[in-house]
C-alpha cells in the first residue's frame, strides 16, 4: 500500500503533495520532508555552519510549515516559501548565537590597508571540488570558505544559488533594498571565489 | 583592547567612495546622476544607508557619514573584495535570466559563476541518518499536535447537534439566569445587579447567536480569518489577525447585534447599528467580552460531554487590558466589567455561569494559556513570596525595601 502511494507521490509536484497534505492524506507530509531532506539540510548547514543546529532548524522549519499550512497561497510555489521560512529560522538562530558576541561586534574594525580590491573571475582559478577529495573533506572545505563571508553575504549567496531567486525576490524575502542585494551578491561571489581558491589550495585564510 | 588602539583603527572609505559621498552631498543625495561605471558603487552606498536617501541623512556631516558607511561596509564584509565591473555585469545577467549560463553574453564568466554555485550547493548529506531526521521531524510535529489537542481538550470526532442541543442549553442558561439572579450578592447594589443581569442576558443572546452560526457553518465556531499570528490582541488595527474580529463575525453576519455584545458596565462599549463594512471593533476599549482564542484552522463546536468544559466567551479579560496599557499583570484578577467582583462565562456547551474567580475547577486560568500558567506556578513554588530575608543579587541588582 505504502509502495503504491510513494510511487504516486513521485509524479506529483510539490504543490500537489502539499495540497494532499492539507487534505489530510496520509504520507503526504512525510513525502515533502523526504523530498527536501537533502537540499534544505545542505542549505541550512551552509547557512549556520553546524550540522546539529541545521538539523534542529530543519525540524523547526517543517513544524512551522505544518502550523502555517493554512496560510499558504496554493497559487504560489512551495519551494521558495519553505526556504524563506528556513532562512528566517536560520537567521534567528545566528542572531541568538551571536548575541553573546556583541562586545566583539562593537569592537574596532581593522583598517583596510589596501582599500577594496577587485576580483576578476576569469583570473581566479576555481578548483573543481570533486578532484581527489572525499565527501566530508570537501564539505568541510566549502564550509570553511563560506565561514569567511559574513552572515549577510552568506545568506544572499545561499538564497541565490539554492533557490535561484531574482534580485527582486531576494530583496523582498530579506526586506532590504534591491541595490543592497546586488552589492551583497557581487561581494559574496567575489569573496567566496577568493575564499574557495584559498581554502582549496590549503592556505590558512585570506 | 587598549582604547588608543580603538582610536587609531577607525575605518575609512576607499578614496573613490569618499569622492562619491562628497558628490552625493553636494548634489543633495537623490538628485545625483551617477557617472559611467559608478552605478554599482552608488547603489552599494545607498543600499548600505538603508533606504534611498532623499533628504534626511544629508544633515549628517561628511565625516560622520563616511565613518558610518565604512563601518557598515566592514561589518558586512564588503570592503575587501568586489567583483570586477565585467563580472558584476555577468553576475546580474546570470541572476536575472534565472541562472542560465546561455543567457549571459560572456560565457567564460558565466561558467565561473555556475561553477561557484555548484560548489556552494554541493554537500554531503549522507552524514547522519536521513530516516532518523525525517522520523524526528514527524514526531516533533506530532508532539506539537498532541500538546495543542490536550490544551484544547477537544475531540473533533463528535459533531455538534445544534438546534435541539442549543435550545436545551439556552433553557438551562435561562434557569441559571433565574438562579443567578436569586443568589447574586445584594451588597453589589441594585445598579450593579441590573448591569449583571443585562450582561447575563447578553451571554444568553450570544449563546443563541453561536448556535445559529454554527448550525449554518458546519459546526465551525465564528472565525473571520484562516488563522492569526502573535498579534491577536491588536484590535481594529490589524483586524485580519485579531481574535476580536473572529467574534465580530457574529455581528458582521447579523447573527448578533452590537448591543448583544455590549456590557452596560463598559462605558466605551460600541452599541447601535453596526457599520456593514466593519470587520472588527475599532479599539480594545469598545469590546466587552473576550472570546476563546481560536486555534489555527478554527474550532468545531463539540458535544456537551467534554472532560473539561471549554469557556467560549467571558467578560473582558483584565490581563489583555493591562498588557496593552503596559501595566503589571495580575493573573487572578477578575474582569473590570463588574467592578472586579467576578465574571460571566459562556461555556462551549451553551451554559452561562457567573464565577468570582478566573480559575476554573481544573485550576485553569481563563485569561492565560497553559505554558504561562505553568511558569507562574513554578516560580511561586520555587520562590514563594518574599520573607524579608532576601539579598540583592550583587551590586548591580536594583532592589529597594521599606
Amino acid at each position: 500500500m505504502r509502495g503504491v502511494q510513494l510511487s504516486e507521490w513521485k509524479e506529483q509536484s510539490d504543490e500537489q503533495v502539499f495540497e494532499a497534505f492539507r487534505a489530510e492524506e496520509p504520507g503526504a507530509y512525510r513525502e515533502l520532508i523526504e523530498r527536501y531532506h537533502d537540499d534544505l539540510l545542505r542549505f541550512l548547514t551552509r547557512m549556520v555552519g553546524d550540522r546539529a543546529a541545521a538539523e534542529d532548524i530543519f525540524q523547526d522549519t517543517f513544524l512551522q510549515v505544518h502550523i502555517s499550512a493554512h496560510s499558504f497561497d496554493s497559487s504560489r510555489r512551495f519551494r521558495p516559501w519553505l526556504f524563506t521560512i528556513a532562512a528566517n529560522k536560520a537567521r534567528d538562530y545566528l542572531r541568538k548565537k551571536n548575541r553573546r558576541k556583541t562586545v566583539e561586534l562593537s569592537a574596532p574594525i581593522k583598517k583596510s590597508e589596501s582599500g577594496a580590491s577587485f576580483v576578476d573571475l576569469l583570473e581566479v582559478d576555481i578548483p573543481s571540488p570533486d578532484t581527489a577529495m572525499d565527501l566530508s573533506e570537501r564539505d568541510e572545505m566549502v564550509q570553511k570558505a563560506l565561514d569567511q563571508l559574513g552572515p549577510a553575504l552568506r545568506e544572499v549567496l545561499l538564497l541565490a544559488y539554492f533557490q535561484r531567486l531574482s534580485y527582486a525576490q531576494i530583496a523582498e524575502d530579506l526586506g532590504i533594498p534591491l541595490g543592497t542585494v546586488k552589492s551583497r551578491m557581487h561581494s559574496a561571489v567575489a569573496s567566496f571565489a577568493r575564499a574557495w581558491q584559498s581554502v582549496s589550495k590549503g592556505e590558512k585564510s585570506l | 583592547m587598549n582604547p588608543d588602539d580603538q582610536q587609531s583603527q577607525t575605518p575609512s572609505l576607499e578614496e573613490q567612495d569618499q569622492q562619491l559621498v562628497d558628490r552625493l552631498l553636494e548634489h543633495g543625495m537623490g538628485a545625483h546622476e551617477p557617472e559611467i561605471g559608478e552605478e554599482s558603487r552608488l547603489q552599494g552606498l545607498l543600499g548600505l544607508l538603508g533606504t534611498p536617501v532623499q533628504g534626511e541623512s544629508h544633515r549628517e556631516s561628511r565625516a560622520d557619514m563616511i565613518e558610518i558607511l565604512a563601518r557598515r561596509i566592514q561589518r558586512e564584509g564588503l570592503a575587501e573584495t568586489r567583483l570586477s565591473p565585467e563580472d558584476q555585469a555577468a553576475c546580474d545577467e546570470y541572476v536575472e535570466s534565472g541562472y542560465s549560463v546561455d543567457a549571459v553574453h560572456d560565457a567564460a564568466r558565466a561558467n565561473q559563476l555556475e561553477a561557484l554555485g555548484s560548489i556552494v550547493t554541493a554537500g554531503d548529506t549522507t552524514l547522519g541518518s536521513r530516516e532518523k531526521l525525517v522520523a524526528q521531524t514527524l514526531s516533533s510535529i506530532q508532539a506539537h499536535i498532541d500538546a495543542e489537542e490536550s490544551a484544547m481538550k477537544l475531540e473533533p470526532r463528535s459533531g455538534f447537534q445544534l438546534p435541539g442541543r442549543w435550545a436545551d442549553l439556552v433553557s438551562i442558561a435561562a434557569m441559571l439566569l433565574l438562579a443567578a439572579s436569586v443568589i447574586m450578592p445584594i451588597m453589589s447594589g441594585m445598579r450593579s445587579m441590573n448591569q449583571q443581569g443585562i450582561c447575563f442576558n447578553n451571554m444568553n443572546q450570544t449563546a443563541n447567536a453561536f448556535g445559529l452560526y454554527t448550525g449554518a457553518n458546519r459546526d465551525m465556531l465564528p472565525m473571520a480569518t484562516a488563522g492569526f499570528g502573535p498579534t491577536w490582541m491588536d484590535v481594529g488595527t490589524t483586524p485580519e489577525r485579531s481574535n476580536s474580529s473572529n467574534l465580530y463575525t457574529l455581528v458582521r453576519n447579523q447573527f448578533a447585534g452590537l448591543d448583544d455584545l455590549a456590557c452596560p458596565s463598559n462605558p466605551k462599549a460600541a452599541t447601535g447599528d453596526a457599520d456593514p463594512d466593519a470587520w472588527d471593533w475599532n479599539s480594545l476599549e469598545e469590546i466587552s467580552y473576550s472570546y476563546r482564542i481560536m486555534p489555527q484552522g478554527g474550532m468545531r463546536a463539540t458535544s456537551i460531554d467534554q472532560p473539561v468544559r471549554v469557556v467560549l466567551l467571558s467578560d473582558r479579560s483584565p490581563v489583555v487590558l493591562r498588557i496593552k496599557a503596559n501595566q503589571a499583570v495580575r493573573p487572578e484578577e477578575n474582569s473590570p466589567n463588574h467592578d472586579h467582583t467576578g465574571q460571566h462565562m459562556l461555556m462551549l456547551d451553551g451554559s452561562a455561569t457567573w464565577s468570582d474567580s478566573p480559575m476554573l475547577d481544573s485550576r485553569d486560568n481563563i485569561w492565560l494559556p497553559r505554558p504561562i500558567e505553568s511558569v507562574i506556578h513554578e516560580a511561586r513554588e520555587r520562590h514563594g513570596i518574599m520573607t524579608g530575608n532576601e539579598q540583592p543579587d550583587g551590586p548591580t541588582d536594583a532592589f529597594v525595601g521599606p
